[in-house]
């Protein structure tokens, strides 16, 4: 076993630390709101749909907007390929970090049917799913080792539940959704640092798996004071009631002075913190000038989460609908996702990544009598500053792309 | 603390908000986008509105007995079909019948099914004003307005609708549930909330019109309504039209003012008083 190791390499070593320093939520894209557009029309319209909301998607957005639905019963089934890549500069001179996620999931499905005075509904919605994976390897030059990583991580957030709507008066509904909310996230890490002239390692194992249970209510309002025009107003929250959090790790190294411990055994962490989630209000307004054309913007606020070390975030989208004839429509739009963690300070460490994300929608739809079928994108990118290898100050630029295909089907009858 | 004071003060406000939301279109129709309007009706529409009709019609049926008089009812039918040969829909073939109940009103079910009730008949004076029920009635069917109002449409046999039917989860076990769903929200349209207001105004207007393309006499349709007004303040504990129907004070100025607009202040048309006595008796 070395007993020495030469400064240079001490940032090395100091890698396999953060894996097991930094806070597990950084781990997901928990740093957003936004991560996946919920829905059909909505997602090729930017999400900005809190003054729509008139199809099965305003259970998610907008419920009191499900009263305004065309026909007594729709379905609405999202299918989408969702596909995230990210990448830190050229971290300790070594190389770009990169992380890629790819995954096909149903996004969202709802059914709308009238009941008694209103409207009630029942849908699922996935609003936000990461596969991450990274299989690195680093040659070493100045003291000639590498270094490799295997990285794997998983992120699902799931709601399913009811929503009824009413008609308070001519102009003016009222409706509600009660999801329950479920998230897993899974880590599956290994590290293994080698120097090839004494044989000298070190390697790190690292299992971890988190579950949350929680409700999330949503109370909607839409307005039309003037022909043509909407308002809509969407309040909603995340409680969680149940946590759990579960860590093994093995450390392995034959380096006497290595800021791990070698322990054949595994070392394991619980715990049942339970996250804290903002509330979050959206306003919208929607303008119908004619049969062929929709414009609509939406600001959705996020209030800040001090115990998470989130700040308060405003993410804007615009969307517009035409349609060319009554068999074909066109959608698209624009949106934000701004971070919500802290904007990176020099001389500190341990800092959340800092991105801010903007995005572009559309997509195509084709009617027919009772059903529609539609082909959508949705692309953003982003650039910012993070903070990969713990305990350094050193900042790096980082920037973050996302590619997100869906294609969907809704039936009226 | 703050938190839950602006939540508490954004629903307190709720009924100021439903105070002042009179303004703007209450029917929100700028919302039906291209897709939703039906511009062209196909045979399978017009079968779905007929095999809907017919499901209507049993309900009512099944809620009210035929009235027992051959001679009122062959009566009925005849003036019926006559007024029906005016009418914008030469495919539906429109049946009447007489159905007994004191209550003063008339049903129309999509796909030309028509009742008119015995209460009717005993406040009405002449043909005229017969012709007058039967074609509002008749309107509601050529104007389709259960028909929009539920969206029934017949389905769509291309191979697309089939695959968007998969993916979003449609089947028959559903459509048949739905189906029945809507024969209810049908009967809850005619016998409790009534179709929408601008519509019964639609269907007066033009019912007026219609009378007068058949020969008979427009202004008897509003001494019908008046005479109905005057029932329903006299006889308080019989169930009246204006249940599901919009205000008579407003109905008899629309009506008056179509007569005024349509040119049809000079109809000179037959006295059918004598002709409606022979055959409609109690």
């Amino acid at each position: 076993m070395l007993n020495k190791l030469k400064p240079a390499f001490f940032l090395m070593l100091t890698w396999l630390l953060i894996m097991t320093g930094l806070p597990y939520s950084s781990f997901a894209d928990d740093l957003h709101y936004k991560n996946m557009i919920v829905g059909d029309r909505p997602a090729s319209m930017g999400g900005a749909y809190v003054a729509v909301s008139d199809t099965p998607e305003g259970t998610f957005y907008n419920p009191s907007g499900l009263v305004y639905s065309v026909g007594s019963n729709l379905s609405v089934s999202v299918n989408a390929y969702h596909n995230t890549w990210k990448k830190y500069d050229n971290v300790s001179g070594i190389g770009d970090y990169t992380r890629k996620s790819s995954s096909i999931v149903p996004n969202f499905f709802g059914v709308v049917q009238p009941l008694g005075i209103g409207k009630i509904a029942f849908s699922y919605a996935v609003p936000d799913i990461i596969e991450e994976d990274q299989n690195q390897s680093f040659t070493l030059l100045s003291n000639p080792g590498k270094f490799v990583i295997n990285r794997s991580s998983i992120d699902k957030t799931y709601k399913i539940g009811p929503s009824y709507a009413v008609k308070l008066s001519d102009s003016f509904s009222l409706g509600a959704t009660l999801y329950f909310h479920y998230r897993e996230e899974k880590l599956n890490l290994n590290q293994y640092l080698l120097f090839f002239s004494n044989n000298a390692y070190e390697s790190q194992s690292e299992v971890s798996r988190k579950t949350e249970y929680g409700v999330n209510p949503k109370i909607g309002l839409m307005w039309s004071p003037l022909d043509k025009v909407s308002f809509g107003l969407t309040v909603s929250k995340v409680d969680v009631f149940k946590s759990n959090f579960s860590k093994q790790v093995i450390n392995r190294t034959n380096i006497t002075n290595s800021s791990i411990t070698d322990n054949p055994e595994p070392v394991f962490a619980y715990s049942k913190n339970k996250r804290k989630h903002p509330i979050s209000v959206s306003a919208g307004v929607a303008y119908f000038p004619s049969e062929d054309l929709l414009f609509s913007c939406d600001i959705d606020y996020f209030e800040a989460v001090p115990d998470e070390n989130k700040r308060a975030v405003a993410n804007i989208s615009i969307g517009t609908e035409y349609y060319l004839s009554d068999r074909y429509a066109l959608r698209g739009g624009l949106y934000s996702d701004m971070a919500n963690s802290q904007p990176l300070k020099r001389g500190y460490t341990d800092q959340a990544d800092y991105v801010n994300i903007f995005g572009i929608t559309g997509g195509i739809t084709r009617f027919t009598r009772t059903t529609s079928m539609t082909f959508g994108f949705n692309y953003a990118s982003g650039e910012g500053e993070a903070q990969p290898v713990g305990g350094v100050t050193d900042i790096y630029k980082t920037d973050t792309r996302a590619l997100t295909l869906f294609f969907s089907g809704s039936y009226g009858y | 603390m703050k938190k839950c004071a602006i939540l508490i003060l954004i629903f307190a406000l709720l009924p100021i908000f439903c105070l002042a939301a009179s303004a703007g279109d209450s029917t929100q129709n700028y919302r039906l986008r291209a897709s939703d309007k039906t511009h062209k009706v196909s045979r399978n529409d017009i079968k779905a509105e007929i095999r809907f009709g017919k499901e209507v019609a049993a309900r009512i049926l099944g809620k009210f007995r035929l009235y027992d008089d051959e001679k009122a009812t062959r009566y009925v039918n005849l003036i019926g079909k006559g007024l029906a040969s005016y009418s914008s829909r030469p495919e539906i073939e429109f049946r009447f019948a007489v159905i007994d109940t004191d209550m003063i009103n008339a049903f129309a079910a999509p796909g030309g099914y028509i009742f008119i009730t015995k209460g009717t008949l005993e406040t009405i004076d002449n043909e005229s004003q017969l012709a007058g029920v039967i074609a509002h009635e008749i309107t509601h069917v050529t104007e389709k307005h259960i028909v929009r109002e539920l969206n029934i449409r017949g389905s769509d046999d291309s191979a697309l609708s089939g695959l968007s039917s998969v993916l979003a989860g449609g089947s028959s076990e559903t459509m048949r549930a739905a189906f029945m769903q809507m024969v209810d929200k049908a009967q809850e349209i005619l016998f409790e909330k009534g179709l929408k207001k601008e519509d019964e105004l639609s269907s007066d207007r033009m019912s007026v019109i219609l009378l007068g393309n058949a020969g008979y006499d427009p202004s008897a349709y509003s001494d019908l309504l008046k005479k109905i007004r005057d029932t329903e303040k006299e006889k308080k504990n019989i169930k009246v039209v204006s249940s599901t129907h919009p205000d008579f004070n407003e109905r008899l100025k629309a009506v008056s003012k179509t007569i005024e607009t349509e040119g049809l202040t000079d109809v000179q048309p037959a006295n059918t008083k004598n002709r409606y006595i022979e055959y409609v008796s109690f």
